[in-house]
């Protein structure tokens, strides 16, 4: 875009139409009452090697043995 | 009084377990006053499946060849129409109920309240914003219908072992005929479990390296009994197919168990993957951040590490 496009914008007629004359409502059905971080996840273990890791998951009851 | 209108997900077969999960948000405010609508052809299987879920009160069976495919311009006037009756409209944040749930909403003339991961009363509810990145209290207005998704996964599966009545109804409306299903053309790998529906996943980043590399992901998805998700570096390296993306642009999944390979970590895949119960990640940089919300890390060689994790599950 160029400036004297910009200029030539700003020429346009530019009407303003009261909310209240479109006949709607703008209420918002919903509110926002309060605002914050999401929970964080905890760092874990770290492994040495795949048996490590076999029995971590073996721990936690997500491989069989 | 409160009573909820959940709609059903399912493929003309199986029930999809987003529902069971919906049904434990709706039961977390509503009690037991939870009506699941099962919009189907020859729905009875799915009916009975959705009338064993615990703290479910009925089923509504709407069964007509329209209802085969789950069109959301086809569904949503008999969803606006069964709505009349309850207070509260609620569908899975899946693609399914993200494609239906807005035009419901529309037909009835409310708002939509997106997303909910927690309920504090029927009316008060947390919502992620930013990707995940803030959560807000929402406080919707009692005296409006409350249409709705569920973020499937901040919630449980509702356990089975319930015999809720299952009632037929026939609704007397005209469908859209602008509308219609012709085909379903799919190259998704049907013989794995859905990625949003599994209980394991197992997702291949920019480190597998190529398509044919990925055969490394499926072996260990396969040992897992899990389905495969990537990243989007995975996906727009044209890796796997872009339905498999897991994250913020993806899917958000809650798997009991997520293994990210060769994937760094960005917040935009975190995002995805939040509410897994264990996260593994297997990655050669130990600086990535993904092991900073890994369970379990592992600082290997993926080439190495997947086939040899892969032979040890098989024994
Ligand atoms: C608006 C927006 C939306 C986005 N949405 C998503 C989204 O939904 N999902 C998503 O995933 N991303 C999304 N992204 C992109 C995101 O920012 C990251 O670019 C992307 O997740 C990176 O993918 P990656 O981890 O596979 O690749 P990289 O960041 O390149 O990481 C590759 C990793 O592989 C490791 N590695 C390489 N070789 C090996 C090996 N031989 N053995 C072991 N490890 C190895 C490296 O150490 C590195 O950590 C989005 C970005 C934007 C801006």
């Amino acid at each position: 875009m160029k400036l004297p496009d910009i200029m030539k914008a700003k020429k346009k007629p530019l009407d303003t139409v009261a909310l209240a004359d479109l006949g709607v409502e703008a209420e918002s059905q919903f509110k926002i009452t309060n605002t914050g971080p999401p929970p964080e996840r905890q760092k874990g273990v770290m492994v040495a090697d795949i048996a490590g890791l076999v029995s971590e998951l073996k721990k936690k009851g997500l491989v069989d043995g | 009084m409160v009573s909820v209108l959940l709609i059903a997900e399912h493929d003309g077969r199986d029930l999809n377990p987003s529902t069971a999960r919906c049904v434990s948000c709706a039961a977390s405010f509503a009690g037991n006053a939870v009506d699941i609508a099962v919009f189907a052809e020859h729905g009875q299987d799915v009916a009975e499946q959705a009338a064993a879920l615990e703290g479910v009160r009925r089923i509504l069976l709407i069964d007509r060849p329209e209802n085969a495919p789950p069109l959301a311009a086809v569904l949503a006037p008999q969803v606006a129409a069964l709505a009349a009756d309850y207070s509260h409209v609620l569908g899975p944040s899946t693609t399914f109920g993200k494609d239906l749930m807005p035009r419901v909403a529309a037909l009835l003339g409310v708002g939509q309240l997106s997303d909910i991961m927690a309920a504090e009363t029927p009316y008060r509810f947390e919502r992620p914003i930013y990707a995940g990145n803030a959560i807000v209290d929402v406080e919707a207005d009692p005296q409006t219908k409350l249409v709705a998704t569920v973020r499937t996964a901040s919630y449980p599966q509702a356990v089975t072992g319930g015999s809720a009545q299952i009632e037929a109804r026939s609704l007397n409306i005209d469908l859209p005929q602008h509308t219609r299903f012709v085909e379903l053309r799919t190259d998704a790998d049907t013989s794995r479990p859905d990625l949003q529906a599994a209980a394991r996943v197992v997702s291949g980043g920019r480190g597998v390296g190529s398509a044919d590399n990925f055969a490394l992901i499926y072996a260990l998805a396969d040992a897992l009994g899990a389905a495969v998700g990537a990243s989007r570096a995975a996906v727009d390296a044209g890796y796997v197919a872009n339905d498999l993306q897991v994250g913020q642009t993806g899917k958000i999944i809650a798997p009991e168990l997520y293994v990210a390979v060769g994937i760094s970590g960005a917040i935009q895949h975190l995002t995805g993957i939040k509410d897994a119960g264990t996260i593994v990640a297997i990655n050669k940089d130990e600086e990535a951040p993904i092991f900073e919300v890994a369970d379990i890390g592992l600082v290997a060689d993926l080439f190495t590490a997947v086939a040899e994790l892969t032979d040890a599950l098989k024994r």
